[in-house]
């Protein structure tokens, strides 16, 4: 494949809200640009992973290369690389972003400018790409670019005169689409010459040929043999291949400034291709790293554990196998009295952490039972030790403690005027702390709340998306520590405390949540032949009790020569049932118990 | 209307002779069963039980039952029933309330089950009558009524159940629909303690979960299941139980009509059992009656000892105050028959 020249070469990402259609646009680009033929071409090929395109979100991030031939009669080659629509991916997008010239904005002209789009845009802004404005959807009967373009105007006080008015589903304006990106993202900067600067943006596992770095190179050229270090850890490796995509990878001879490629070096970890770092010559090094780099760490916790208990080594296995892609998860070994032994795990965020846990169990065929979320606290001790802190069961005795600090975030809510009221009741719920409000337009409006993210986590989205009926939209970034009144609440069944059950919790949520807790439990454990008491407690004190009703009636009434079959069945399937609980005591609790106070919000909306 | 009933009677006695090298045995007990066997016009039952006497060894004193629906009966088919053999019949009453009657869906009225019941006593003098608890919208004093007049008819044999919610049953969609709203636990125990105490008092033996009879009239019949022997059992849903198979026909009678004309069988279950499965369904079908299980016939049966293969589930009921144990016996407590299928689940193995 000939190279084309570097004025040539235009490196950009789409911005887009979760469906407002960037990967069907992306799918167009690609289709149009011929790098896959039609039959080649499966549905949103950028979304690898059959989650993604369930979900219709895009998490890992997939770069392509299009040729393209321009009305100017040049062949340009257009690098996109797309970016995760979602908060808990905010770091991974600031990289991406970091990598282009320039970015398409895609706005739903049915539905305007959402809170993710936004932030995303600002990060763009930041780093002076140039902005296009497109429309997507504007088949749609209901479709009003020029209010859509009023609002661009308006949130972000860019020209959006001149967006381009599109249908990625109908194939409409795509060519103007191409030009656009030719005309009007600048070319890269950057010398060839100069030691070599290259960003990497994501980096996936390859069982072949070791962790793959996708990188932009910003200074430099790049190329097999070549010796490489990386600068945020001073580790050294020599390049085994370097390539482009198109999408699949595809090796090529060099890589140099401003192009958009991959790199394998033999790299055994992915742990050792940090998204943000700075790859350069081990020989002809560059004094200064590429800025932004950061090591991400996770910001939810959570207890994964198999549901049956023989599953623990599969388990660890499929983590090391997620690991393998994912270095911002973590994990580490952690036994449970009531759930055995499974795993303390950390993740970005909420959203993270569900697909972890959704690829746990559809990827490898795992059953699990996950404890609920939980962030890190900061315990500061009498003693003047700090813990940070991801797992109740560790808090040190009361005695011990001087004061906790919580993670607080400040929350970006863009709704539609109307639900105002019930968000703000919301957030206030939540412990948040107004910080402002600004009108977008007439009918649109932007939030903005400090709220500890403990208060997130639980289920602020889900009671977020039933009080607006969907339609607000939600930003987070992490704005720092602050002292607050944090207990440990803990549940005993039966008079014995179930450690996978404690959690830490404000003070003055402590009653509400215990009385949730403990309501829930009760219907989720089934009768014994005794009586159980299901308690909540601070230290030694109990905040709130159910009864679980000693088990009086469990007798077949009739049982004749047509019935011993089924009624055998029905035996069986009560003991099967009794083999997956857990065990804590003398009581049997089903996985479902677990699960259930994951969620207490949802029924008193 | 008779007519219709051909093709059944047609099939069933094709199954009869296609099947009747299955069990070589003297049969102790025939019974017609399945609800409402009395909708078939007398001779029908003639025609198959004539049948049988054909192809099987009956023992002279043989218990031969029918199952009766109130309402539906009538001189002429008691009088069919008593001449060809039948010696005891079931009669299904449920509850002494026409409104009870009328909620469970039931055809007949108070009243024409006390004048079919009279007209039985007149060909028959061993009868059972089937009554329920824990219906809905029935109270305590509605189910001591029933207990109480159902005693004063003097029959030999009460059967009392609890309702039984089961998925499929008309029950179970109103249910669902919130149509009515399920009796408490405690509450329904309540009913089935008074309701031993109250047969036991009146000369009624408690043998079975939910059976009663004075002695000596105890249903030969469905104690053959309880205590795991063989049986053949013909028509739709009918099961039979030979060596290691228990085989269920096809329960939908159109199905059954066809499966039986194409290939002479109507097979559509078959649980086959081996030694673990047998001795497991030895206990927790022993279990049910109140006289319990004894070693001695365990070993017979299998040659090991019950107190050896199910030592832990032995132990551990006996613990729970759940079973006793006198000598080589053992049976439920009145808290293990409650919660029974909590014991018989420790049985399995």
């Amino acid at each position: 494949m000939s190279k084309v020249k570097k004025e040539n070469i235009r490196n950009f990402c789409i911005i887009a809200h979760i469906d407002h259609g960037k990967s069907t646009l992306a799918d167009r680009l690609i289709e149009r640009t011929g790098v896959l033929t039609e039959r080649e071409m499966e549905e949103q090929v950028l979304d690898s992973m059959d989650l993604e395109r369930e979900r219709g979100i895009t998490i890992k991030l997939q770069p392509v290369r299009l040729i393209y031939k321009a009305k100017d009669g040049e062949e340009y080659e257009l690098n996109l690389i797309d970016t995760p629509g979602h908060v808990d991916f905010t770091y991974e997008v600031s990289r991406s972003i970091a990598a282009c010239e320039g970015a398409l904005l895609v706005v739903d002209a049915t539905q305007g400018i959402e809170a993710q789009t936004l932030a995303n845009l600002y990060l763009a802004i930041e780093h002076d790409l140039e902005i296009v404005p497109v429309i997507n959807k504007i088949d749609l009967p209901s479709a009003d670019p020029d209010f859509v373009k009023k609002e661009i105007e308006d949130v972000i006080g860019i020209d959006a005169q001149d967006s381009l008015l599109i249908s990625a589903k109908e194939g409409i304006g795509i060519d103007e689409v191409l030009e656009a990106i030719v005309k009007r993202m600048p070319a890269p900067s950057g010398d060839p010459n100069k030691p070599l600067k290259a960003l990497i943006f994501d980096s996936f596992y390859d069982n072949y040929k070791g962790a793959i770095s996708f990188i932009r190179i910003f200074d430099g050229t790049l190329k097999q043999g070549d010796k490489i270090k990386m600068m945020s850890t001073g580790k050294e490796f020599e390049v085994t291949e370097v390539g482009i995509f198109r999408p699949n990878l595809s090796p090529v001879d060099f890589l140099s400034a401003g192009d958009v490629g991959y790199v394998a070096a033999s790299i055994k970890n992915v742990s050792d291709t940090r998204v943000g770092d700075t790859i350069t010559n081990a020989e002809f090094p560059a004094s200064e790293p590429l800025p932004g780099y950061k090591k991400v760490t996770p910001m939810v916790y959570c207890g994964i554990y198999p549901a049956e208990g023989e599953d623990y080594e599969n388990l660890k296995d499929a983590l090391l196998k997620l690991q393998l892609n994912d270095a911002s998860l973590t994990f580490e070994p952690d036994t449970s009295a009531a759930l055995g032994f499974g795993f303390r795990c950390g993740f970005l965020g909420l959203l993270h952490m569900d697909i972890i846990q959704e690829r746990l169990e559809r990827e490898y065929n795992l059953n699990l039972v996950t404890t609920a979320p939980g962030v890190i606290y900061k315990v500061y001790k009498t003693n003047g030790e700090i813990i940070e802190l991801d797992n109740p069961a560790n808090l040190p005795e009361p005695t011990e403690i001087d004061h906790i600090e919580e993670p607080i975030i400040t929350a970006t809510i863009m709704s539609p005027t109307d639900y105002v009221g019930p968000i703000m009741e919301l957030c206030q719920d939540r412990r948040g702390v107004y910080q402002g409000m600004d009108y977008l337009e007439p009918t649109r409006v932007l939030i903005k709340y400090d709220i500890p993210l403990n208060e997130i986590i639980y289920d602020f989205f889900d009671a977020l998306k039933s009080r607006t009926k969907g339609y607000a939209s939600l930003d987070y970034e992490l704005k720092g520590y602050k002292t607050s009144e944090l207990v440990k609440l803990d549940i005993l069944i039966n008079g014995e405390i179930v450690d996978a059950l404690s959690m830490i919790v404000h003070k003055d949520k402590a009653y509400e949540r215990a009385r949730k807790m403990t309501e829930r439990l009760k219907e989720n454990i089934p009768r014994h032949l005794f009586e159980i008491p299901i308690q909540a407690a601070i230290g030694s004190k109990i905040i709130a009790r159910e009864t679980v009703k000693a088990l009086r009636k469990n007798v077949l009434a009739k049982c004749y020569g047509g019935d011993v079959t089924r009624k055998k069945k029905l035996l069986e399937k009560q003991k099967e049932g009794k083999k997956r609980m857990r065990q804590i005591g003398k009581v049997e609790i089903p996985q479902e118990a677990f699960m259930s106070i994951l969620k207490l919000d949802d029924d008193n909306d | 209307m008779e007519d219709s009933f051909k093709p059944f009677k047609k099939a069933v006695i094709k199954e009869i002779r296609n099947r009747k090298d299955e069990l070589k045995d003297i049969f102790t007990s025939i019974y017609i069963g399945g609800g409402t066997p009395n909708v078939l016009p007398p001779f029908y039952i003639e025609n198959i039980l004539d049948e049988i006497y054909k192809y099987y060894d009956i023992s002279n004193d043989a218990e031969i039952s029918i199952e009766l629906n109130p309402g539906l009966i009538d001189d002429e088919k008691l009088k069919t029933y008593k001449r060809i053999g039948i010696n005891r019949i079931s009669i299904g009453l449920q509850a002494w309330q026409d409104r009870l009657l009328k909620k469970i869906g039931r055809i007949h009225t108070i009243h024409d089950f006390i004048e079919n019941y009279n007209m039985a006593t007149k060909y028959f003098d061993n009868i059972n009558i089937d009554i329920m608890y824990a219906l809905p919208d029935q109270t305590f004093d509605d189910f001591k009524e029933t207990l109480s007049n159902v005693v004063s008819l003097k029959p030999t044999h009460v059967s009392c159940y609890g309702l039984i919610l089961e998925e499929g049953t008309v029950f179970y969609k109103l249910y669902k629909e919130n149509k009515f709203m399920l009796i408490d636990d405690e509450f329904e125990m309540m009913m089935y303690h008074y309701s031993i105490e109250f047969l036991q008092k009146n000369g009624y033996k408690h043998y079975e979960i939910s059976n009663y009879a004075i002695p000596g009239y105890e249903c030969r019949h469905n104690t053959l299941y309880w205590k795991d022997l063989q049986y053949v059992g013909f028509g739709p849903g009918a099961y039979s139980f030979v060596d290691n198979r228990r085989c269920g026909n096809a329960k939908n009678i159109k199905n059954y009509i066809e499966m039986v004309n194409h290939t002479g069988y109507a097979i559509e279950d078959i649980d086959v059992l081996d030694e673990k499965d047998k001795m497991s369904e030895y206990m927790f079908l022993g279990l049910r009656m109140m006289d319990g299980v004894y070693d001695r016939d365990f070993k017979t049966r299998f040659g090991k000892s019950m107190f050896s293969i199910f030592k832990n589930a032995i132990d551990k009921n006996i613990e729970l105050n759940l079973l006793t144990r006198e000598g080589d016996n053992i049976k439920l407590t009145q808290k293990g028959i409650d919660v029974s299928n909590n014991v018989f689940e420790d049985f399995l193995i």
